[in-house]
């Protein structure tokens, strides 16, 4: 019980520390394609970014002159030149608003035409991705990486575009100006710059792993909610709750830590940029107010110093200060974007594992199918088929029957070539699955899955998946052959009827039979029934079965099955194990040979089967 | 960077239900209070070292003018005594009257002290800012949990999951967000306002005039456009919900798409979603991102103004007013004019500032307002005082309490009739009494539902999905109250049982396991947070489980995570069954999954159960025959009654919906 305490501890401290397979460089060379069709948007931004700047500074420069014409008001300048300057001052401001407003606008639409090209791309090429590669990163995962994490890079892009004009630009101008306005004070700013450019990115630098420890630990603490809210009743029966908010209170305690110690570095950020402007404007008034009074002795013209650049000078070190800050931002940005990047690159950079050959076959001849010697293991050395050899002639009937975990999805997946063999060959109509065109071989096969899908959208609109040129004849007559006409006719707006994501509003079985209806509508050569008549009641699954018999003699048909019965009367069964077909035959074969076999055929067929309308 | 917050915050923040007016008023009430109450010292030395870090930078700008350029520039060149270069001289009288005898250099040292102290106090304020934000929010949170935990079920149905959970994401974090980041700021602001504007009001009135005048048309440009990029930043983040769940659909319906040849057409539909994106994407920043240039040239504008404003003043010989007289400027007291212009920025700075952060506050309000709600939910009521204690047989065989651990159990029951402590042993008896339930007053779903069942008898629920099965458990163990009726355990009615005490009483297996996130040993001692690690073995062993768990690679220590997803839907229900064997009560509610698992573990499931089951009180709801057949009483539950009830060769025999449901002619099931 004493380690209760430091379990959320525990957990954070095992997380993996943030590894990066590209340099910040690669990255940002590699990203910068996907700026196509915008590099217009950014280069005006470029442009209206520079002017604004330039703006900016003469804003100060000529401030400078009107603190002087008004300082000297009555002696050696009039209201005219105040006016002058003024006018001037206020004219620069306004081409900088415009400038501004320019770039604002177009940095807009560059960073968020960037973004949309990147999602796109990802988009396009997790569409030739294999499950494997679709495993690989989950589902979620993928989601997260085109979505948020493509919009954290978009704002750091945002950011930056501008950012990465105007910060050093401005600071380099307004440098240039402190040695114009006057050389012997400006040493001051080449010896503050660096040090308070030095604190800022050391700081950012320190406190990034802090916030990532942080975020993590945001994780943790979402979790223990999670699986409360979902668990609540297990809770509550155990009467663990007690437990539970002292899981919660450690996860809690860590969070305040964390945040409290990377807010106390992040703290100085703060008072390093005022301490680094109190200390230019106290040298700068001291030294300069020494010149001032010194050279009035001697001779008064315009370019000694004088009250109007000692002001000048000090706005100098904001402009200065604000595009430190501006640099040390944009780190924050790459840093925290960093992640972001990297994650879109691994998305981009993986390499679709199925893809069709160079000169494919672009025809299936007939339904025959060949496995040749097949082995598949889905992690290195842990086949989960063995040496599968069986060949399928064209227009048979194939009844598959296994517990879960005997491949028999993995054993039909590989006909449309939804993995690759690890060993061996799978023929289709003579030819290796891998010499065709993907295209055509998965028109030829119409896989109706064990998990399958409906889209949002009409019942229309997903039956045309199958075709999408079908007329209504065609799809009715598909409807009809998967029983989907009997429901059909119930639902008040027939085949325009809404299915809303994830197909929630039909009932398993009518999911199924659509699903069926899908598949027909392909016309395939290979029709592969995946447990997929699981949710209909007998009666529904006889009839699918007698149909599909009468209208597709010619398709070679694979039923895979709980139910003895959908497979009885098939061409011949496979009984698979552990990745083997450990029987072959038609049923009456199968009752003498097999017990598994047997054992299925007495328990679902000799007396009630209890829950098989489930 | 208002855009990169508003896109990070949580999705579905815009279909959140509204808070009224007076909700938020109380939660700013709430929030301060949270302040006042547990870091009032603390809150009051932020305030002190806000003032002295807003009155360090006014300062700076006074100094420049009123004293530099005043005091000791301006003096030197009129009067020709060079008071800076000479370090000893001192300063006869000077017009800020804060110098008077100072030599230069001293005054220098001065400054640079005030201005370390302003750093200092600085760096403090938001130290301790960060100090009371994150305590306040750790607070919150825990108390927000703690309460969540005392919450009745009948919440979390109402609720539903993506509500509560949004509350911890989406509410949580804008409150963080304001306290740590916000709060600070916009106090430094208006505390630098303020002082800078008393500096003004003391230098000029008119000019002062001038700067409000500016302040107010960038507080309301500012308003402008904050309103307008929130609203495409709605639009972007509601746009953001729908090209998610495209990208969620279409990649978990992967298989799908492949198979049908789908990839094109899919990639069609996914520009047409990220096309909507971009638009929203595009106008909202180009709002955001126009208005810092804008509101920082408004001020050079501004700064323009003034100075030419102020040299009107300078040149025609006009009275300048200030809040306490009135002077006509000298060219001596031109300091005073270019330390103005000076406030007029540190004044105008923080609005732009400010006003942006209006947003994330209105958020945080309303934020706020739906954490304290969910903390002012009613907790679950529990009057019950009837309560288990550890027994030992007495010279009759009636239960005697004992301190010592036992392994027997009995009801210790006071009576409030003053009669002295009566004692029964726990047995597992379970009697529903004519029992009415509604989940909403006025609907019931169950009626009349009468049922029995004697220390080790097993009784089976059966019927068609929504016959009211499941309610009848939740009743048991008090998820829900009854309306009408009596439930009994042991005979006595278990309003009276505490209900922690009832609990124990009570094991369960749900359909769908849930496992938290700790190791394997830990989630099995769920059960019994006093189990040895002996027993958490035994119990695994019973339930079938030992094997898988022991072919983990760190066996009962391996960590699961993201609820056990590792694990297949047989082994969680394998862990769930250790886990009430681990509590080891007299009475079990078990739902039998649905779910099709492999049959090698369904086996070791079925197995699994079957021991669990023995010598004990056992409701459960079946799906699978052998269990049906091992009940002692099968209750065909539809429509929330009870229809028909008896053993399965009996209700065979009757021919009636049991026989329907069991020879699978109904597809209703």
């Amino acid at each position: 019980m004493a380690n209760k305490k430091t379990r959320a501890a525990k957990y954070a401290d095992m997380r993996q520390e943030e590894t990066f397979q590209h340099s910040i460089v690669q990255t940002v060379r590699y990203l910068s394609k996907y700026m196509h069709g915008y590099w217009k948007d950014t280069i005006i931004t470029w442009c209206a970014v520079l002017v604004e700047s330039i703006c900016e500074v003469l804003v100060v420069y000529f401030m400078q002159d009107l603190i002087n014409s008004v300082q000297n008001l009555g002696t050696t300048t009039t209201m005219n030149s105040v006016y002058l300057y003024a006018g001037i001052m206020a004219a620069c401001a306004l081409v900088a608003v415009g400038a501004g407003i320019l770039a604002g606008i177009f940095a807009a639409s560059a960073s968020a035409g960037f973004g949309k090209n990147l999602r796109e791309a990802m988009f396009i090429h997790i569409q030739d991705y294999s499950f494997r590669n679709i495993d690989k990163f989950s589902t979620s995962s993928i989601v997260t990486r085109t979505t948020t994490d493509v919009t954290n890079v978009q704002n750091a892009v945002l950011m930056i575009i501008r950012a990465v004009v105007r910060a050093p630009f401005l600071m380099i101008i307004s440098l240039i100006m402190c040695f114009i306005t006057d050389w012997k004070l400006a040493w001051i700013f080449l010896i503050i710059i660096p040090i308070v450019l030095f604190a800022l990115l050391g700081l950012a630098k320190v406190v990034h792993p802090y916030f990532v420890k942080v975020f993590n630990t945001y994780d943790d603490l979402n979790e223990s909610v999670e699986e409360n809210v979902d668990g609540i009743r297990v809770v509550k029966s155990f009467n663990r709750e007690e437990d539970q908010i002292r899981h919660f209170n450690g996860v809690s305690d860590l969070i305040y830590r964390c945040f409290f110690h990377a807010e106390s570095i992040i703290n100085f950020n703060s008072p390093v940029m005022q301490g680094a402007v109190y200390t230019a404007e106290l040298l700068i008034a001291y030294f300069a107010s020494y010149q001032i009074v010194g050279h009035h002795r001697v001779s008064y013209d315009g370019s000694a110093m004088n009250v109007g650049k000692l002001s000048t000078l000090i706005t100098y070190v904001m402009l200065i200060m604000m595009s430190l800050m501006l640099i040390s931002m944009v780190y924050t940005m790459i840093i925290i974007g960093r992640n972001s990047s990297e994650r879109i690159v691994e998305i981009l950079e993986e390499k679709p594992e199925i893809v069709s050959p160079a000169n494919p076959i672009r025809e299936v001849p007939n339904g025959e199918v060949d496995f040749e010697d097949v082995s598949y293991a889905y992690v290195q050395g842990k086949p989960v088929l063995n040496h599968i050899n069986v060949k399928v002639p064209s227009g048979a009937t194939i009844g598959i029957l296994g517990s879960t975990g005997s491949s028999k999805t993995t054993l039909v997946s590989l006909i449309a070539r939804l993995y690759d063999v690890t060993e061996g060959k799978v023929l289709v109509g003579g030819h290796d699955v891998r010499d065709y065109d993907l295209r055509v071989l998965r028109d030829a096969v119409a896989v109706v899955l064990q998990k399958n899908t409906l889209f949002t959208g009409t019942i229309r609109d997903n039956l045309k998946w199958g075709n999408a040129n079908a007329t209504d004849e065609e799809i009715m007559k598909a409807c009809d052959v998967a029983q989907v006409t009997p429901f059909l006719k119930d639902m008040p707006d027939g085949l325009d009827t809404k299915i809303s994501q994830g197909g929630t509003n039909v009932s398993g079985g009518q999911k199924q039979r659509l699903c069926i209806a899908r598949a027909l509508l392909k016309n395939p050569k290979i029709l592969i029934l995946d447990d997929s008549t699981s949710a209909c009641d007998t009666h529904t699954d006889a009839l699918i079965r007698e149909g599909l018999q009468h209208e597709r003699t010619d398709v070679t048909k694979f039923i895979i099955a709980q139910r003895v019965l959908s497979v009885k009367d098939c061409d011949e069964i496979w009984v698979m194990n552990e990745g083997k077909i450990v029987n072959r035959g038609n049923s009456e074969t199968l009752l003498e040979t097999s017990q598994v076999y047997r054992e299925l055929y007495e328990s679902q067929l000799g007396g009630g089967d209890f829950d098989a309308s489930k | 960077m208002p855009a990169n917050n508003n896109v990070n915050r949580g999705r579905g923040m815009t279909a959140r239900a509204p808070v009224s007016k007076k909700a938020k008023r109380g939660a700013i009430r709430r929030l301060v209070g949270y302040v006042f109450r547990y870091y009032p010292g603390q809150f009051a030395l932020v305030l002190l070292c806000v003032l002295l870090t807003s009155a360090t930078s006014v300062i700076s700008a006074y100094a420049i003018g009123n004293i530099i350029v005043n005091d000791y520039i301006t003096p030197s060149l009129n009067a020709g005594i060079n008071y800076i270069g000479t370090p000893n001289v001192d300063i006869a009288a000077s017009t800020s009257g804060f110098t008077n005898g100072l030599p230069f250099w001293a005054a220098i040292v001065i400054l640079a002290g005030i201005f370390f102290v302003g750093i200092a106090a600085n760096y403090f304020y938001n130290l301790l800012m960060s100090y009371i934000g994150q305590g306040v929010q750790r607070r919150i949170r825990d108390e927000l949990f703690a309460h969540m935990e005392q919450l009745p079920v009948s919440y979390f149905d109402r609720r539903g999951r993506g509500d509560i959970m949004s509350v911890y994401t989406n509410d949580v974090d804008a409150l963080r967000e304001m306290l740590s980041r916000v709060l600070p700021m916009v106090a430094s602001s208006l505390v630098t306002m303020v002082v800078c504007l008393v500096f003004m009001l003391m230098s000029d009135l008119v000019l002062t005039a001038i700067v409000l005048g500016f302040g107010i048309v960038i507080f309301l440009l500012t308003r402008y456009f904050s309103k307008m990029s929130s609203h495409y930043f709605i639009e972007q983040q509601i746009e953001l919900g729908k090209m998610d769940s495209y990208i969620e659909e279409m990649t978990s319906g992967q298989r799908v798409v492949k198979v049908f040849n789908y990839e094109e057409r899919n990639i069609e539909g996914f520009k047409q979603h990220n096309d909507t994106f971009f638009k929203d994407s595009v106008k909202a920043n180009r709002f955001a991102n126009i208005l810092m240039p804008t509101v920082n040239q408004l001020g050079n504008i501004q700064y323009a103004l003034l100075a030419l404003v102020g040299s009107l003043f300078i040149a025609n010989g006009w009275t300048s007013y200030y809040l306490v007289g009135s002077r006509v400027y000298s060219v001596a007291a031109i300091g005073i004019i270019i330390s103005f212009l000076m406030y007029s920025k540190t004044f105008v700075q923080p609005i732009g500032q400010v006003s942006q952060q209006l947003n994330a506050f209105a958020l945080a309000i309303a934020g706020a307002a739906r954490i304290f709600a969910m903390m002012d939910e009613p907790t679950e009521v529990d009057e019950g005082y009837v309560e288990l204690c550890n027994a030992k047989e007495g010279p009759d065989g009636n239960p005697v309490e004992c301190k010592e651990r036992t392994g027997r159990w009995a009801w210790k029951h006071p009576h409030h009739d003053g009669s002295p402590t009566t004692y029964r042993w726990l047995q597992g008896e379970v009697t529903f009494d004519h029992v009415d339930f509604a989940y909403i007053p006025g609907k019931t779903v169950l009626h009349d539902i009468t049922l029995y069942a004697e220390p080790g008898q097993k009784v089976a629920f059966v019927g068609p999905t929504g016959a009211g099965k499941t309610t009848i458990t939740n009743l048991i163990n008090r998820f829900y109250d009854i309306e009408d009726g009596k439930v009994r355990y042991d005979g006595i009615n278990i309003n009276k049982i505490k209900k922690k005490d009832l609990r124990h009483s009570l094991g369960i297996v749900l359909q769908d396991t849930r496992l938290f996130t700790d190791t394997i040993k830990e989630n099995i001692r769920f059960g019994n947070p006093d189990a040895t690690d002996e027993q958490v073995v035994a119990a695994a062993k019973l339930a079938n489980a030992d094997y898988f768990i022991e072919h983990l690679p760190q066996g009962y220590d391996t960590v699961l995570s993201n609820a056990g997803a590792s694990l297949s839907q047989g082994q969680r229900q394998l862990l769930a069954i250790a886990r009430a064997a681990v509590a080891d009560p007299p009475v079990m509610i078990l739902d039998e999954a649905t779910s099709s698992i492999d049959s090698r573990t369904e086996a070791l499931v079925q197995e699994g159960m079957d021991r669990l089951m023995k010598g004990r009180t056992v409701f459960v709801i079946a799906h699978r025959l052998s269990t049906v057949q091992n009940a002692d009483v099968i209750m065909v539950i539809d429509g929330g009654r009870i229809i028909e009830r008896g053993s399965h060769e009996e209700l065979l025999a009757k021919k009636g919906k049991y026989y329907q449901l069991y020879t699978g002619n109904s597809i209703a099931f």
